[in-house]
């Protein structure tokens, strides 16, 4: 089955690094454009999905059938983190309302009810790779006919201050970092070439895998871009006719779902492959077409 | 009905490690018995300490306490499910395994920073083991199982979800062998959090029963191997499920019971069987006074002649993520048995419920078997077991 | 504090702690404070909430029993549950 990338939406902000910035950008004035009703309580990861989910599905509306996959790198560190404060320093119980925001699914219920959805409503996670994680089960459940589209977002919030934020993500405090909300809505290709689709998404067990699954592609490097982070060596070695997506991101965990959405909507390529390296295995993605 | 010759989700390895004990004939030999032995666990980190009951995972060997920070209770599940299903070293490489928690390494993570300030470490970090990763690195270094990796994290249906999901990778053909693991450890968040949700039971869980008046949290992990095969075999058989949405409130399912009897209807459809062809339901049963409502609300909506049904909370607590790994570890290990267990901690009918679980172990044949999970942010899991019998 | 000066504060912190739209002085001495039934519609996790907040500002433990459960129907319950001797 081909899987259409249907529509694709985002939200993003760099932060720059930690030892010249102390605080993140006030969602809720932004929230009120893409959310129905005003939600009480939410905190900010949930924000971060409620905007992106709402830049992707831009009517506000989608067919009952759409299942939602949420997946992040952190999830919900802010909240955790004002827990781990409030109980080890303050030595005070949590609030209800903070210990329920660090349960990751909170995001995908408000952003379920916020379009109006009552089908699956899934958060996976996988180290370095949330994305592809949430895409293999996507896929899985459309190829399957399990639901008729898949909104998949991931979302990833900096949470103060950034010093350990960068301590936490195993970088300087001088580098930029960056949150973001980046969303993609897939359904099975009709009758008509869809303009973007999403053809491949795997785990391969190490380089010969990742070879082997290059080895399928002719060269054609005009037309075919990638992007990877931390790819060591032997794997960069792997795929030398592709020329490097400068995607131009600030660090943090949802950062290839940044590169793939600047892909999408970009004007340069006809084919973007990703590589994420993590722990010896290999996940790669190959979008072909933009939108 | 399915076809025998289709390709479907066996249930072939299990491992259990709870309260119970750390050994599958432990596990099965103490939810037959029924009542748990509950312990009390103060909370003194607080200006105000706190005592809550709880239900640590009890091992057999003496390391087991100790090794319990590095996931050792984990492996030990995991092991035994591995071993039972005949896994070699080489087929660990590429199967997939499919994690559900809601906490992961979140107790790992508050020893490093609670050690951190003991120390005056005036740079102590707050959860210095972010993400999610933690358990399937471990299951990757110690044992050897590098396949893809699913970190489920929906509440208490994360291993529910990731057992459905699991089995219809297989199905679909995109795996023939499948891990799917539940893990929850000791940690203050969860046992404070609950506890300031005031979700927590005084002393034990009475799911059902008109004086129910909260749960108890409990330890656990469960292994459950599944492999592609046809049910011509016989054994027990992932049939169907379905996760929704229920989008009521945050905290509460919908107290009309009215999106718990849509899943379980979706289940039912996807197994694709009628509602009389359940023999048995293994409900979520928190004994917490709105859950229990909705629950029985939904059940009587979607059963007319309700089947006999049990909760399996009261006897190794709530495991929370695990559960949907654990709750149906114990349920196949009974299945395999020939029997049902008992629910623990019922006494008392309430007539607004209208439902009484079953108090006593039955004898369980061949057949159909729903097992109800549910949990915050209005994720609901119903998962159809299917076990056949062997021919002889 | 005199009955009115305690009514307005806890309205500021019906309305913090349950992070609401409105003005506190928006809300009426008499009005239903939790209910979907009604115009501020506040739920068991507000109740919750306002709770653990009165708790914890005037060290009076609003449980899950009737008795003290009525002190949350509105701001005038509350304060009188709250200066009862």
């Amino acid at each position: 089955m081909r899987i259409e990338v249907a529509a694709a939406g985002e939200y993003y902000a760099d932060l720059g690094a930690a030892d010249q910035l102390h605080e993140v950008k006030d969602l809720r004035p932004l929230l009120a454009a893409v959310c129905r009703e005003r939600f009480r309580r939410i905190d900010r990861f949930t924000q971060l999905a409620l905007l992106g989910s709402g830049h992707c599905v831009r009517d506000g509306r989608l067919p009952a059938d759409t299942g939602l996959y949420i997946s992040s790198g952190f999830g919900s560190i802010a909240n955790t983190v004002n827990v781990q404060r409030q109980m080890f320093i303050d030595r005070r119980v949590p609030k209800p309302l903070t210990f329920i925001n660090t349960l990751s699914n909170s995001a995908g219920y408000y952003v379920a009810r916020n379009l109006g959805l009552t089908a699956r409503n899934q958060f996976v996670s996988r180290d370095a790779a949330p994305l592809e994680a949430a895409l293999q089960l996507a896929t899985l459940d459309l190829v399957r006919g399990d639901i008729g589209q898949a909104l998949v977002g991931v979302v990833d919030e900096a949470s103060l201050p950034l010093d350990e934020h960068a301590r936490r993500l195993g970088v300087g405090a001088d580098v930029p970092l960056a949150e973001g909300s980046h969303w993609l809505l897939l359904r099975p290709a009709g009758a008509s070439v869809p303009s973007a689709t999403l053809a491949a998404v795997d785990t391969l067990a190490d380089v010969a895998a990742l070879s082997a699954w290059f080895a399928r592609f002719d060269a054609s490097p005009d037309a075919r871009i990638w992007f990877a982070d931390d790819v060591s060596p032997p794997a960069r070695a792997a795929c030398p006719m592709l020329e490097r997506l400068e995607a131009a991101l600030g660090v943090y965990r949802s950062r290839t779902a940044g590169a793939v959405l600047r892909y999408l909507s970009g004007t340069t390529g006809e084919e973007l492959i990703t590589v994420v390296e993590d722990d010896g295995r290999y996940h790669v993605m190959r979008f072909v077409g933009r939108l | 009905m399915m076809a025998g010759s289709e390709r479907r989700a066996e249930i072939c390895g299990l491992g259990l490690v709870t309260s119970l004990g750390d050994r599958l004939d432990d596990n099965l030999a103490g939810i037959m018995r029924g009542a748990p032995a509950y312990r009390c666990r103060t909370l003194d980190i607080f200006d105000e300490p706190i005592d809550v009951p709880y239900l640590p995972i009890r091992r057999s060997d003496a390391a087991g306490a100790r090794e319990d920070a590095t996931f050792a209770s984990v492996g030990l599940a995991v092991e035994h499910a591995l071993s039972e299903a005949g896994v070699e070293a080489a087929d660990r490489r590429s199967m997939p395994v499919y994690i559900g928690s809601s906490s992961y390494a979140i107790g790992q993570s508050e020893a490093l920073f609670a050690d951190a300030l003991a120390a005056g470490d005036a740079d102590a970090l707050a959860v210095p083991l972010a993400g999610f990763g933690q358990v399937s690195r471990y299951l990757r270094h110690e044992h050897g199982l590098a396949g893809a990796d699913f970190l489920f994290n929906t509440a208490c249906t994360s291993s529910a979800n990731a057992l459905l999901v699991a089995a219809a990778a297989i199905e679909a053909g995109r795996c023939d062998r499948a891990l799917v693991v539940g893990v929850e450890l000791g940690n203050l968040t969860t046992l404070a959090g609950f506890c300031g949700m005031q979700l927590l039971a005084d002393d034990c869980m009475r799911p059902f029963d008109r004086r129910r008046n909260g749960l108890v949290l409990g330890e656990g992990c469960g292994a459950i191997v599944l492999r592609a095969a046809s049910a011509d075999v016989g054994g027990v058989f992932v049939a169907g499920g379905a996760s929704g949405c229920d989008t009521f409130s945050i905290s509460t399912s919908n107290p009309d019971g009215s999106r718990i009897a849509a899943v379980m209807r979706e289940a039912l459809t996807s197994a694709g069987i009628e509602v009389d062809a359940i023999a048995a339901i293994k409900a979520h049963g928190t004994a917490s006074p709105m859950n229990d409502d909705a629950e029985a609300a939904g059940m009587r909506q979607v059963f007319a002649d309700m089947p006999p049904f049990v909760a399996l909370k009261s006897s190794i607590g709530h495991t929370l993520g695990a559960c949907g790994a654990t709750e149906t570890a114990f349920i196949v290990a009974a299945l395999r048995a020939g029997v049902l267990p008992p629910t623990a901690g019922f006494a008392e009918y309430d007539d607004r419920l209208g439902v009484r679980p079953q108090v006593s172990a039955r004898p369980a044949g061949a057949g159909y078997y729903m097992l109800n999970f549910f949990g915050f942010g209005g994720n609901n899991a119903s998962v159809i077991l299917e076990t056949v019998r062997r021919a002889d | 504090m005199d009955i009115e000066a305690l009514k307005r504060e806890l309205k500021t912190l019906v309305v913090e702690e349950c992070d609401m739209d409105i003005g506190a002085d928006e809300i009426l001495d008499d009005e239903q404070l939790i209910g979907s039934d009604c115009r501020l519609g506040l739920d068991s996790l507000d109740a919750l909430t306002i709770s653990l907040a009165v708790k914890d500002r005037y060290g009076r433990h609003i449980d899950s029993g009737n008795e003290t459960r009525a002190a949350l129907t509105s701001i005038n319950h509350l304060a009188a549950f709250i200066t009862a001797e």
